[in-house]
């Protein structure tokens, strides 16, 4: 890039790179590797599946008919039917959005919550820092399927209480990340240089030094959000997540193991649907770490 | 183009006689914690040690020394970056020292940086409008449009492009960016600018460039400026007076001239010698007096003078006490029991 630089700047009238153009050229960076271009798409239908699931799905998630029950895949019913006769299809397209909401929203809370914690702790440090970096040793320290099943197993299932597991679980992760970010950022010049013209703590950490933990953060955060689907479909499995008769992949899982062997189709879609997402939303931020991170690569 | 500098430019409230900058006994020591949650103090590094200089508007005092003597931490106390552990500090004859970060504000805008590192000095995620348009937006001044007019011509003031703004300092090159810090600290027309080592990152035809730039703004804007660096030869170019600083002192204080004929302390001598001639002949024949060993760690300093461990003239008394500064004419003092003059120079 250095080399470029010199030429762009003999040039008297420089390029400007407005807002769009930097999308761009992320997203040309993006279509150059083609596994993650695949797990974007995977993910982005995916996400378009949770959105207009009920009005794409071409059966009712409750609509049963007894006479139709543990029909192996045709025609009608690509992926077959369960036990109540309701399309395992239907079901797995509106159950995308309880995987988002659940997993979404908790990631989205985590970030907000583990980036207040970290830019706290790594910004003013000392006691503070301690104190909370060590709560957050302690959250790290026990199973997070265990923490899980125990804060459920305390406060009930409801879909609240799921959404603030799944914050409560990745905040110290989340506040790790960015904390390393902000003790490497908060030495540098430029961070110098605000406090030296008067500029405020807020200023500092929310100008100056989050803008530039964001790259890591992004990356941190689709890697939580494809754990937290595990999570949500392993609770559900365990019959602490979403209830029936609302369709859950984990639940369908659950459900269809009684009928393993007359209808295997009923736990191999579901199964692929969370492996499939999980994949791709790996690959995907596999791939945000290179876009946005050039030059890491290796790290 | 000049029209809005004007309403821009700060007009001094008051008239100020004396220094711009005095600066007297400065000490400041970084504790060394033991323990996580309760920690202890079991050490002390000695950063800066009793350092004491003037400056006056419009010169430059050249800040020599080697890396961990306490150049930057010094430059970094006079702008309250750090908190001096004690002395004082006193600008246009206002104790720093004392004032609260309210009142620090007025100052701020008196005196800048320039950094070393042109990488770490630019925030990679703002523009360069931005950048050296933050300092002006801070200290609210000038409207939103006539910053941006500030801002082009601080940008073709320090010689780059004006049309630059809505670039990423990514896109430019060592001595650019080097260019855009000096913009950045020029934005509030500062009476004093700390250049804290600002070319020893860059290519030697590119720290010319910079030099002469220093110079041009220090005679268009009455700078003063406190030059720091590690490398006599640089400062010689620029500075009226040049301080030499070892292991948080300073042993030698001399104007620039005097103390590249007439270094006085032997740790001068050594720094002078160890500068490399320029023409290969002259290199050849010199008897090269190399300064030996390294500098002892700053957290347990020798007790006498500090340089009494790699001095070759040390004798007995220089490990009982620090020689006091000496005057020996011509604003040119030392610290040192057994100061250099004519005939032992020509000796070592």
């Amino acid at each position: 890039m250095s080399a470029s630089v010199d030429a762009a700047a003999a040039t008297p009238v420089p390029t400007r790179r407005s807002r769009g153009q930097t999308l761009r050229l992320y997203g040309r960076r993006l279509l150059r590797q083609p596994i993650a271009t695949v797990g974007t798409v995977i993910f982005i239908i995916f996400l378009l599946m949770a959105v207009f699931g009920p009005w794409i799905a071409p059966y009712g998630f409750e609509e049963q008919s007894i006479p139709d029950r543990l029909q192996s895949p045709t025609l009608q019913h690509p992926f077959g039917t369960d036990n109540f006769g309701r399309d395992v299809f239907s079901r797995i397209i509106v159950g995308a959005r309880g995987i988002f909401l659940l997993g979404g929203t908790g990631t989205i809370l985590a970030v907000l919550m583990g980036t207040t914690v970290g830019l706290v702790s790594g910004y003013f440090g000392g006691l503070l820092d301690e104190i909370l970096m060590r709560l957050l040793d302690v959250l790290l320290s026990i199973p997070s399927l265990l923490l899980a099943l125990v804060l459920l197993g305390t406060v009930g299932p409801s879909l609240i209480n799921l959404i603030l597991v799944v914050a409560v679980l990745y905040i110290p992760m989340i506040a790790r990340v960015v904390r390393s970010m902000v003790l490497d950022l908060k030495t540098k010049e430029f961070v110098e240089a605000a406090r030296i013209r008067g500029e405020r703590d807020s200023y500092v950490l929310f100008r100056e030094i989050l803008p530039n933990a964001l790259p890591p953060l992004l990356v941190e955060a689709s890697m939580r959000f494809s754990y937290s689907i595990f999570l949500v479909a392993s609770l559900g499995f365990l019959g602490l997540g979403v209830q029936p008769p609302s369709p859950d992949w984990g639940l369908q899982i659950n459900e269809a193991r009684n009928y393993l062997e007359g209808a295997p189709w009923m736990l191999a879609f579901p199964a692929l649907a969370i492996s499939m997402l999980v994949v791709a939303t790996n690959l995907m931020s596999d791939g945000l770490r290179r876009v946005l991170q050039p030059g890491r690569e290796d790290s | 183009m000049p029209t809005v500098t004007e309403e821009l430019r700060v007009t001094p409230a008051k008239t100020y006689e004396g220094p711009l900058l005095r600066v007297k006994d400065l000490v400041k020591r970084f504790p060394i914690t033991s323990g996580i949650v309760f920690q202890r103090t079991v050490g002390y590094i000695h950063a800066v040690e009793g350092v004491s200089f003037e400056l006056d508007t419009g010169e430059t005092l050249g800040l020599v020394g080697e890396s961990g003597c306490g150049k930057s931490t010094t430059g970094r106390c006079i702008l309250q970056l750090y908190k001096p552990t004690s002395g004082s500090v006193v600008f246009e004859g206002q104790e720093l020292t004392e004032l609260k970060r309210s009142e620090l504000q007025s100052v701020r805008r008196e005196m800048q940086i320039v950094f070393q590192d042109p990488y770490a000095s630019l925030n990679p995620r703002m523009t360069v409008g931005t950048i050296v348009g933050e300092p002006l937006a801070i200290h609210s001044i000038g409207k939103r449009r006539e910053r941006k007019g500030r801002v082009r011509e601080l940008l073709d003031i320090v010689g780059l492009n004006p049309n630059f703004t809505n670039r990423y300092p990514h896109e430019f090159s060592g001595g650019q960016r080097q260019r855009i810090g000096l913009a950045r600290a020029l934005a509030l027309n500062p009476k004093l600018i700390i250049c804290d080592e600002p070319v020893s990152a860059l290519d030697v035809s590119i720290q010319a460039q910079m030099l002469n730039l220093l110079d041009r703004l220090q005679q268009e804007f009455n700078l003063a400026y406190l030059f720091i660096a590690h490398d006599l030869s640089v400062v010689k170019h620029i500075s009226n007076r040049v301080a030499v600083m070892y292991l948080g002192k300073i042993v030698e204080i001399a104007p620039s001239e005097e103390l590249y004929q007439n270094p006085v302390h032997p740790y001068t001598f050594g720094l002078l010698a160890a500068i490399p001639i320029p023409d290969p002949v002259l290199e050849k024949k010199r008897v090269h007096k190399v300064l030996e060993g390294d500098v002892p760690s700053p957290d347990h300093p020798p007790t006498g003078c500090v340089f009494h461990t790699r001095c070759f003239r040390a004798q007995p008394i220089c490990t009982q006490q620090m020689p006091p500064m000496e005057d020996h004419g011509h604003g040119h003092s030392a610290a040192c029991y057994f100061p250099l003059d004519h005939e032992s120079r020509a000796l070592s």
